[in-house]
């Protein structure tokens, strides 16, 4: 090593925070100026007060603007409020002097909110079904494509390397990019939906079995070249009872991922639950937008718990 | 177990996950599809997306790309700097029995998907880079707190016990013992996460957000394919160039 | 210099690490501490720093009780006592240097420490000592990039920049082989002696206490059965502070 390159080491390795805190400044100054955001934005109160109203009104709380005078309470209601009809608001806003928004829990919302759950049963059973078929049809075509795309099984190094290529291509797309593209082509509904979720699953599927593949242990299959097996025979005998935990920890993984995403794809118009999280956003009608993210959280929670037991069985 | 005992036991997963499938693909219903309608579609797709091109939206198409990685930039960096407590809060070395309660935060954090958590963010801040960034920026702690804590936990006692035996105090056993063994495995965790929120950054332009997601999904429903295939060209080179550029860092750092 | 009077360690679980330990240790003295795995080496010699917190008696050094020492006391304390680990206990993504500097942590604050700004004092008794233990070629290297018993020098070193009045060596050479081992436990006593350094050496391999200490402390089961100096130690005396015949490994070999 030449002194030059010694006395640089020496510089970075005798000054490590320094130059680490210089770069993440550098980092974070760069972008935030470009884009032009800043602190600011997030320590304005008027900001957060803003999401705390969407966050109440996602749950079964009522907004009530009211107005302080002296003793008096008067209020803008909702229709359906306690106070509708009682009080004329175009009065109330002109006599109002200091404004103050109240929310108020409504167990009556929250009964409509649980009724709710009923009536979104069928894009619920149609997320699961989105990633349940998806999971399937990725995952049995990423077999043989795994096995193609080996360096060890693979026979041409072309065909390898096209499907290396094509897989890696495949993930740098974003799913719900694709389901947008493919709901322009399909329509809406779950279809779109399905084959968004089955081309991931297969590039994900895919990719993980060759890498397991490709780090077996090439003794049986030497030995079933050795008694003269064929390249299948050479697969059934020899590589598969290997990979065979590998893949179904695979499938487990990805019918995970594909359940996670299958809640959000709707939100772009491939069916499921996240179509409905879109259509209530546009409409604003915030206390079923609530009750749909509450869905989509317990549907990933269940997830998790599900695949942990299950891989627990596995290993 | 015994060998049958695992023998019954698989053929009730695989039965299970037999009638899983054969409910979905039996009950599933495609309202409304003809081939005779989405064939041209997806002919006219292809062909907008791959032969129609348009190349002189790229400059444009590059500017709002390069906002969606800054997105990306500095929500890894928010969660990467965020992350630093709740990991030490939920590693078991540091913060003894209370790491449930941390391990318990990160994945409530974790569970919250980057969508939701953009789509109150852009009430509260509007639509705009900041809300992406947030969402991001939250998000991450989850799956980075957990790495991070994981990778606390693992660590080696010794040089901490050495800076101990000659008379550091108790930060600079964290600093001089504990960070210098952390260090290159955070910086790792941290570039994974900048693959991940490279193309989280573009769904949640989709969303709201600034970036190149939002004309992507103009063109996507105005049906301009020529456009949706520039700017997947775009997309996919970035993607790809970052996969590669830090995957080679990380293999450096570790 | 260092004077041990009934000290107890009953660990949590109700195990006695250490029973009615009473022992002087003298200025300069090259101790090495004899005994099995378990017999309690390594808490004696961790009781002197107090990374071991013994459960009764009392443990002076200068006349002070360490047991009894506030944490800034103790830390001042720790400063002026050098140890070296079995495992070396270096930060093996770190520079030799910064590793040999972290001797001197002791001595500086918080806000230097935290920036790596050590006193250029420091940096050069850090470099002195590197070459001590002839390793000054190696200065920015990545302690990993060393060999085990470059490793365990460059921890010596980092004692030695410590400038202390005592060093605890637990199992030194129990993870080098033959000749590296004695090479280390040559630089030990050689150190030991040029600075006057009282040094205690926890040891499996009693060849090797015999030709380097001054003195042999034998331990088993937490209590001391042997002390004397060891030009009178005989194969006789480890049956008896084993208290079973000696194996081959139990002993090291000699140089190459």
């Amino acid at each position: 090593m030449s002194s030059e390159k010694k006395r640089a080491k020496g510089f970075f390795s005798r000054r490590p925070a320094l130059w680490v805190t210089a770069l993440l400044l550098l980092l974070y100054i760069v972008p935030s100026a470009h884009l032009k955001i800043g602190p600011g934005e997030f320590l304005n109160g008027e900001n957060w007060r803003q999401m705390a109203d969407l966050v109440y009104r996602l749950g079964p709380f009522e907004r009530i603007n009211t107005c302080k005078n002296a003793n008096l309470v008067w209020g803008e209601t909702d229709p359906e409020g306690p106070w509708s009809g009682k009080l004329d608001p175009v009065k109330v806003a002109a006599v109002c002097e200091r404004e103050e928004t109240l929310y108020w829990f409504r167990p009556d919302f929250l009964k409509a909110q649980v009724a709710y759950v009923g009536n979104i049963k069928a894009p619920l059973l149609d997320t699961f079904r989105m990633a349940i078929i998806g999971t399937f049809i990725g995952s049995l075509l990423a077999v043989p494509a795994a096995l193609y795309s080996s360096q060890n099984l693979a026979r041409k190094r072309w065909v390898y390397l096209t499907a290396r290529t094509v897989m890696n291509l495949i993930r740098t797309v974003p799913d719900l990019v694709l389901a947008a593209i493919l709901v322009g082509a399909f329509g809406t509904g779950a279809l779109p939906g399905i084959i968004a979720l089955s081309i991931f699953s297969f590039a994900i599927v895919a990719k993980l079995l060759s890498e397991s593949i490709e780090s077996i242990d090439p003794g049986p299959i030497e030995a079933i070249q050795a008694t003269g097996g064929s390249w299948w025979q050479q697969i059934a005998f020899g590589v598969w009872p290997q990979i065979l935990p590998n893949f179904m920890g695979y499938v487990l993984y990805v019918l995970e991922v594909n359940v996670r995403s299958s809640t959000v794809l709707g939100y772009v118009g491939a069916g499921g639950i996240g179509l409905e999280l879109q259509t209530n956003l546009n409409l604003g009608r915030f206390r079923e937008v609530g009750v749909v993210i509450v869905v989509m959280l317990v549907i990933v929670v269940a997830m998790d718990w599900v695949s942990n037991k299950l891989r627990e069985r596995l290993v | 177990m015994s060998k049958t005992m695992r023998r019954y036991q698989a053929a009730l997963y695989a039965g299970l996950a037999l009638v899983l499938v054969l409910w979905a693909t039996t009950t599933a219903r495609f309202d409304g599809f003809s081939w005779s309608q989405v064939l041209p579609n997806i002919l006219g797709i292809l062909r907008g997306i791959f032969l129609g091109t348009d190349w002189a939206y790229a400059a444009e198409g590059t500017v709002k790309l390069l906002q969606t990685m800054e997105m990306a930039v500095l929500g890894t960096l928010i969660a990467a700097v965020l992350a630093l407590p709740f990991a030490f809060l939920a590693s078991r070395n540091v913060a003894a029995r209370f790491a449930g309660v941390g391990r318990f935060l990160l994945n409530v954090i974790r569970t919250v998907p980057e969508i939701i958590l953009a789509i109150i963010f852009i009430k509260g801040v509007g639509p705009g880079a900041m809300a992406g960034v947030l969402a991001m920026g939250i998000h991450s702690i989850g799956l980075m707190g957990k790495l991070y804590a994981d990778a606390v936990e693992a660590i080696d006692k010794g040089p901490i016990e050495a800076i101990q035996a000659c008379g550091g105090n108790r930060l600079q056993q964290i600093w001089y013992g504990m960070i210098p063994q952390v260090l290159p495995e955070f910086a790792s965790f941290v570039l994974y996460r900048f693959e991940i929120n490279a193309r989280a950054a573009v769904v949640l332009g989709v969303v709201g957000a600034a970036g190149i997601g939002t004309p992507l999904l103009f063109a996507i429903l105005s049906g301009e394919w020529g456009r949706v295939g520039i700017i997947l060209l775009l997309i996919v080179v970035a993607v790809s160039l970052i996969d590669l550029g830090s995957g080679k860092l990380r293999k450096k750092l570790v | 210099m260092l004077e041990f009077k009934g000290i107890q360690k009953v660990w949590p679980n109700g195990t006695k690490g250490l029973q009615d330990i009473n022992l002087k240790i003298n200025e300069g003295e090259f101790v090495a501490i004899v005994g099995l795995s378990g017999a309690g080496k390594s808490t004696l010699i961790r009781t002197i720093n107090r990374l071991v917190q013994p459960t009764e008696g009392e443990l002076l050094a200068d006349g002070m009780d360490v047991c009894k020492m506030n944490e800034a006391q103790l830390r001042a304390w720790r400063t002026k006592v050098g140890m070296i680990f079995q495992s070396y206990n270096l930060v093996k993504r770190s520079s030799v240097l910064r590793n040999v500097l972290s001797g001197r942590l002791g001595h500086i604050g918080n806000v230097r420490s935290i920036l790596g700004l050590f006193p250029a004092a420091d940096i050069k008794l850090a470099k002195e000592a590197l070459e001590r233990v002839g390793l000054s070629e190696k200065i920015d290297s990545r302690a990993d990039e060393l060999s085990g018993g470059q490793q365990q020098r460059v921890s010596i070193a980092r004692a030695l920049t410590q400038q202390p009045k005592l060093i605890l060596a637990d199992e030194p050479v129990a993870s080098l082989d033959p000749p590296t081992g004695h090479a280390v436990m040559n630089d030990l006593r050689r150190i030991s002696r040029e600075d006057k350094i009282t040094t205690l050496v926890n040891i499996h391999f009693i060849d090797m206490a015999q030709e380097y200490a001054d003195r042999i402390i034998g331990m088993r089961a937490g209590r001391i059965v042997y002390d004397g100096p060891a030009s009178q130690v005989t194969e006789q005396t480890f049956e008896e502070i084993y208290g079973r015949r000696i194996r081959p490994d139990d002993l090291r070999g000699n140089e190459a």
